[in-house]
């Protein structure tokens, strides 16, 4: 039995994967295949976390379904190379004022990595906030949903690549079943070992495993 | 008689240009290639190149193996010095062998200026084709 929050941090990473399109890679997504255009800018991933959740008391959760105020965390991720016109860089007979040019017009990755977390906010928002997905396919099971807030870090030039990192928050709310845990037992094994040449044969030992 | 950081310069020819050396070529942001040391011209420009390292996200706390490439030059073996905030480009091996192919990175991070005892250590980012 599993509560609702899990359905639906489940239901998020499915919506997110099923929608992802080569642009971005939703961790933890079972995905059913990967192509080259899943490859394409593959270093921008969206990650999903419960966070908080709150319970207000009243008086028919104390003995019915318990409301479930909760919020996610959605965490994005973008990493980017400098790009430019490798084809002159690369090239042994470029001259100096090819060069010059060449290396003028790169795009800077700090730059590219504020641009490509936008659109990657752009498809998660567009994703999340789309009408068809009011309910995350758990129909009459989720009220409210809302993408709150949209916190972006700064980019962050870590080896090669530079980094930068979103946050966002989910917030959403559903009514838990307690149908109570029963718990599962341990196994407890009980053995003697017979060891030759042992007459007394009292070597014993009791392995509780949980 | 040398004084000490005299002494640790010319040592350099040793720790940095020595049996660790691989093969860097520079280009400025005017588009002056140098392959060849300023102290000797006809030797390739070398100096010491490492690659990559285990980083921790301070975002999120997850480990990341990143490929870090670090480059360690003799400033007197080069003919221009790069300053921060410059467009160079750095070409170092794919591997760490001498005689490996090249890749190409760009030196867009402040640089480590460690002028007091003469090398520049540079730190690179990738670079790939622009759509």
């Amino acid at each position: 039995m599993v509560m609702e929050f899990e359905t639906i941090r489940d239901a998020l990473i499915t919506m997110l994967g099923n929608a992802e399109a080569g642009q971005y890679r939703t961790i933890g997504y079972q995905r059913q295949g990967d192509s080259a255009v899943e490859n394409l800018d593959f270093l921008r991933s969206v990650r999903v976390f419960y966070r908080e959740g709150e319970f207000p008391k009243s008086g028919a959760s104390t003995h019915d379904d318990v409301l479930h105020h909760m919020s996610f965390q959605l965490e994005l991720t973008v990493a980017k190379a400098v790009e430019a016109d490798l084809t002159v860089i690369d090239n042994p007979s470029a001259t100096p004022a090819q060069l010059t040019a060449a290396i003028a017009a790169s795009s800077m990755a700090e730059y590219l990595a504020d641009r490509s977390m936008d659109e990657l906010w752009r498809l998660v928002f567009l994703t999340i906030m789309d009408a068809r997905n009011i309910d995350l396919d758990l129909p009459d099971n989720v009220g409210t949903r809302w993408l709150a807030r949209f916190q972006k870090g700064e980019p962050d030039p870590r080896g090669q690549y530079v980094y930068l990192t979103a946050f966002a928050l989910f917030t959403c709310q559903a009514y838990e079943q307690v149908s109570g845990e029963t718990g599962t037992a341990g196994g407890i094994f009980d053995n003697v070992i017979d060891l030759d040449g042992d007459d007394v044969e009292k070597t014993g030992v009791l392995v509780d495993n949980p | 008689m040398v004084n000490l950081r005299e002494q640790v310069e010319s040592d350099l020819a040793i720790t940095l240009e020595g049996d660790f050396k691989l093969p860097v070529i520079l280009i400025s942001p005017d588009g002056e290639t140098q392959d060849k040391s300023a102290n000797d011209p006809t030797a390739d420009l070398v100096g010491h190149v490492l690659y990559d390292t285990l980083i921790q996200n301070p975002d999120t706390g997850a480990e990341m193996v990143v490929h870090k490439p670090v480059v360690t030059l003799r400033r007197s073996s080069l003919s221009r010095i790069p300053q921060s905030g410059e467009k160079w480009v750095v070409k170092i091996p794919t591997t760490p062998s001498y005689s490996a192919a090249k890749e190409t990175f760009f030196l867009e991070r402040p640089l480590e200026d460690g002028g007091a005892i003469g090398f520049i250590r540079l730190y690179l980012m990738r670079a790939i084709q622009e759509p």
